[in-house]
């Protein structure tokens, strides 16, 4: 091939392709047309064309004809006997090699079942009120503000903006509100009107006619067009239904509430249980309009969740403008405040959102948190990561072993491919039989796993998906982890495998380092997250809280006693009892809230009022909650004016500007005139202050509170002075019973409740511990193989070192080292990823845990003694061998 | 039948190859189809239907010379078997037939070349 021409030289990507599909005898006709064609093309339409053509016309003969067959065929290769062999092979391979298997099997089936687990629960969080025939179309109305440098974000709106919207923008098809904690939603004492014991029974909801057309939860009995539209009717569900009629027709029954006869319900149909994934929690709905306020135009009262069904396709977000501008014309208060440069914005929440996405939104019912989803999914990925880790490990380590087999079969006339095949084939298996682990595991944790969720999860056993998900799951596993080892091992040179010149490649060994290195990089980053939320969660609980939430009982209900003083008085003379308080506002998560206008009398302008939440107390509250003063003195009876006195916390201090408290005055609205729709305000003088106190989660800051003295007897806030608190308890139900014979005792203690705030964050907490654990446990699980294999290998080396002289501690020493480093740079690596999540997740709470460095030397030193004592076992079994063994046999 | 039946593709490689002569190779083929029949024929299309001929036997070929034009490959060269010879002329054989058939009142061109 002497040419003094020049000739262009084609693109060698297609060339390649070409010769790995396309049968040996069709390639000298076809590359070299190809090659003559390029050479013309480049002539005639330049090089950059005559590429592209290239690439394409090489890729036409990519059709059967030109293909392979001895080479892609399966019919050739693959002979139903061949794959029997493979199967005897994969078997018998798993059997003699027992012990790795178990941990390959093992670390992967745990890794597996905490996916399908945390899989089940992730698939449940996301389906949220997907199963509404409308979800695409409703949307549930929040309101974000800022107003005078409050700034916050609510899903509780006014009275008229469901009935507003409807009425005047044209997208919205319905509007329907629902009020869960006004007059008789909530908790009610009920009873069957032919019945006089009362029972005690929540999840009471004024709903709007149209909220059962928008959200068609099914009736069980009843027409849907006929529910909710007369004064005092109601729905229950059906396991309500059951517990209150039995077997009985529960329809056009009568319901008494809290001993009101004059205000009986009449139920008029049966809804089905509620689904579990719906954001909605309620057994009973009340027609809204028995509720008279509900039926007023007042912008200023605001109880209610409005939801709203847009056409469909519409944009909310162009909607958004339009409520904005609907809010203004109707709502002259808005108008001005937004004018004085507030900012109060609604915004259209999709309903599919509102389960995980409405942190932060203050509301009626908790909610999920999408952040959870993707941690929980993150780590249960993360353990099946390390199970994988594990099987290419040790793969790779072990290919020195099956490197004899190997050649033998290369030198046989298989193919490299079939040796991949075969490999594959193995982790196939073993991925199948780890699967059939992890169901085993999955149906016998679920009950255990459901708890720690908070869920009646359930596997999908009826769901063909599922099992296409397992199919699937196998294959893709089995090949994922199977594929490295595979090339590995199909790619030694037969000639140098059967002369015995293998060593195992530098190569492999650092990858294999890295991986473990990897493995306990993601250990160490979760143990040290596990005890940077465990170290939260004790913080909340210790936390100062301005009052003392240790021995005070909660008795709820007490409004419903004919002589609420009577059983104040009775209760004071108790001995275990230090000091009673009656009203509706505990500081605790659950309980009356009022947010309130309040300004500085006669200074502020009344459009810069501030929203200030006033509690109506009675003379004893502040003493019975063991709050300190700070400034000036606590409510008494002995002083007539104080009935216009005002006690507030220090940030209602700050948030009024006051500089000289005790004395000052401030005013704040009263009440509403039903009729007129006025406003009353009273102007009080503050008589005291109190250090700040939590009555929220501490998730958020303190706000400013105002303290006046008026009030109802709903609740009975009892300080105990004894440690014996199941006497007291005692001693309380018998005052009750004689007061009130008949009405169920209901109580509840301040300490237990402020708990349940952060039952998420420990629910959370304890998915994180679980996890962590698995995930330790996995990767211990590998590293105590891949040190059995080391210590095996070395047998010799250490038989030889023992004879000439070396001791237990220089042979463990010997065996651990190299691991021991790789976990040092585990823990320098992990350190800063650690750091930063725990940094992110605390940065969610106003009051948190400064991050110290022992959390994450404890996380490291935890990581380091596990690791160390995993391998120690072998490496002693090593050293404590009789090295006579190991040398004569010589094996 | 079956057998002897030529598509009207592989009918056209093999003319393209019989006039062709000397020099029948995958690239001259495809050439020459586009000179006379003024069409785009891709490479791999001739590639597949020579070869598919070489198996039915209707046409024959021999490996040529390496060239560096060629990227150091051979050339492979056709020619029309006696099997393929036969069965071009019973295609013809069959068309002209088909074309006594018919009566040149019911067309509206020109029949007489």
């Amino acid at each position: 091939m002497v040419g003094e021409e020049q000739y262009y030289e084609p693109p060698s990507r297609p060339l390649r392709l070409l010769r790995w599909f396309c049968a040996d005898h069709f390639l000298d006709e076809v590359e070299g047309d190809l090659w003559e064609l390029y050479q013309e093309e480049v002539e005639q339409y330049g090089e950059a064309r005559a590429r592209r053509r290239f690439y394409t016309l090489s890729i036409r003969y990519l059709r059967p004809y030109f293909f392979d067959r001895n080479h892609l065929s399966f019919q050739s290769l693959y002979t139903p006997d061949m794959i029997r062999h493979f199967f005897k092979l994969a078997l018998r391979q798993l059997r003699r090699q027992r012990f790795y298997a178990l941990i390959n099997i093992s670390g992967f089936a745990l890794g597996l079942a905490a996916c399908l687990l945390i899989g089940l629960f992730l698939r449940h969080e996301l389906s949220y009120d997907n199963f509404l025939s409308k979800s695409n179309d409703l949307y549930r109305i929040t309101v974000a503000y800022n107003v005078g440098g409050r700034t916050g974000h609510t899903a509780v709106t006014s009275t008229p903006l469901g009935p507003r919207m409807q009425e005047d923008i044209p997208e919205v098809v319905r509007a329907a509100r629902i009020a869960p904690s006004m007059y008789d939603a909530g908790n009610n004492q009920i009873r069957r009107a032919t019945e006089l014991e009362n029972r005690y029974e929540s999840g009471f909801t004024y709903a709007d006619s149209l909220f059962l057309e928008m959200f068609d939860f099914p009736l069980v009995m009843g027409e849907r067009s006929q529910q909710l539209r007369e004064p005092r009717t109601m729905l229950l569900t059906k396991r309500k239904a059951k517990l209150l009629f039995g077997a009985e027709n529960p329809i056009g029954q009568q319901i008494i509430f809290n001993n009101n006869e004059e205000r009986a319900y009449t139920i008029t149909g049966v809804l089905a249980d509620l689904p579990s994934n719906t954001h909605f929690q309620f057994d009973y709905l009340l027609s809204m309009s028995s509720s008279r306020s509900s039926q007023q135009d007042n912008w200023g009262f605001s109880n209610f969740v409005t939801y709203a069904e847009l056409i469909p396709g519409t944009d909310p977000e162009l909607l958004t403008a339009k409520l904005v501008e609907m809010i203004k014309e109707r709502n002259e208060e808005y108008a001005s405040m937004i004018a004085a440069g507030n900012q109060i914005d609604p915004i259209l929440q999709p309903i599919r959102d509102v389960h995980l996405r409405s942190v932060g939104v203050s509301g009626f019912w908790q909610h999920g948190n999408y952040q959870y989803i993707y941690l929980f999914g993150g780590v249960a990925l993360f353990i099946l990561l390390l199970a994988c880790i594990n099987f290419v490990n040790l793969a790779t380590a072990r290919s020195s072993l099956r490197a004899l087999e190997t050649g033998m079969r290369r030198v046989l006339g298989s193919l490299r491919q079939q040796l991949v095949v075969q490999f594959l084939l193995e982790s196939v298996l073993l991925s199948a039989l780890a699967l059939l682990l992890a169901l085993g595991i999955a149906v016998v944790g679920l009950p255990y796993f459901n708890e720690l969720v908070g869920r009646e999860l359930q596997l999908p056993w009826t769901e063909p998906g599922w099992y296409a998900l397992i199919l699937g799951g196998v294959l893709v596993l089995g090949i994922l982890v199977g594929a490295y080892p595979a090339v590995v091992l199909s790619g030694f040179e037969p000639l140098k495998v059967l002369k015995g010149y293998l060593t195992s490649g530098r190569s492999a060994n650092r990858f294999r380092s890295q991986l473990v290195v990897f493995q306990f990089t993601i250990a160490i980053v979760l143990v040290a997250g596990t005890l940077v939320v465990r170290e939260q969660l004790h913080f909340l609980q210790d936390q100062q809280l301005g009052f003392d939430k240790e021995q005070l009982m909660i008795v709820e209900g007490t409004h419903i006693l004919e002589q609420p003083q009577a059983f104040r008085q009775q209760l004071q003379q108790l001995p275990s009892v230090h000091k009673v308080s009656m009203g509706g506002y505990v500081p605790v998560e659950g309980y009356f809230r009022n947010g309130s206008g309040a300004w500085r009398t006669g200074a502020d302008n009344e459009e810069n009022q501030l929203s200030l939440e006033k509690w109506y107390v009675d003379h004893e509250y502040v003493g019975t909650l063991d709050m300190e003063l700070v400034a000036g003195r606590d409510f008494s009876r002995d002083m007539a004016t104080d009935s216009t006195g005002m006690i507030l916390n220090e940030s209602a201090v700050k948030e009024l500007g006051l500089e000289d408290p005790v004395g000052a005055r401030v005013s704040s609205y009263t009440y509403m005139d039903q009729q007129t729709g006025e406003l009353y305000y009273e102007d009080y003088t503050v008589i005291g202050v109190v250090k700040d106190f939590h009555f929220e989660s501490l998730r958020t800051d303190i706000q400013g509170i105002s303290l006046v003295l008026g009030g109802n007897t709903v609740n009975t806030l009892v300080r105990l002075n004894t440690d014996q608190v199941e006497r007291s308890i005692q001693d309380v139900k018998m005052v009750w019973a004689e007061l009130a014979p008949g009405q169920p005792f209901r109580y509840k203690f301040l300490d237990e409740q402020y708990q349940r705030m952060y039952a998420f964050e420990q629910r959370a907490g304890s998915i994180m511990s679980t996890l962590t654990g698995l995930g330790i446990f996995v990767a211990c699980l590998g590293l105590f193989a891949l040190a059995t294999f080391m210590a095996q290998q070395r047998r010799h080396e250490v038989g030889v070192r023992k004879v000439l002289g070396a001791s237990t501690k220089d042979i463990v020493f010997l065996l651990t080292k190299r691991f021991v480093l790789l976990v040092v740079l585990a823990i320098v690596l992990a350190t800063p990823i650690a750091w930063w999540f725990a940094k992110d997740w605390l940065s969610d709470f106003a009051y948190r845990i400064e991050l110290r460095w022992p959390v994450f030397a404890l996380a490291g030193g935890l990581a380091l003694i596990l690791s160390v004592a995993t391998m120690s076992f072998q490496a002693l079994r090593a050293a404590w061998t009789n090295p006579v063994d190991t040398i004569r046999r010589g094996e | 039948m079956k057998g002897t039946h030529l598509g009207e593709f592989e009918e056209i490689i093999l003319l393209a190859v019989a006039a062709l002569q000397e020099d029948a190779y995958g690239l001259a083929i495809k050439r020459e189809i586009e000179e006379q029949a003024n069409r785009r024929v891709t490479i791999s299309a001739v590639h597949a239907a020579a070869n598919r001929l070489e198996d039915k036997g209707y046409l024959k070929a021999e490996f040529g010379e390496k060239s560096a034009r060629r990227g150091g490959k051979r050339k492979k060269v056709y020619r029309v078997s006696l099997e393929g010879q036969y069965a071009l002329r019973a295609a013809h054989e069959l068309r002209q037939r088909m074309w006594r058939r018919i009566s040149p009142s019911t067309f509206q061109i020109d029949l007489s070349w």
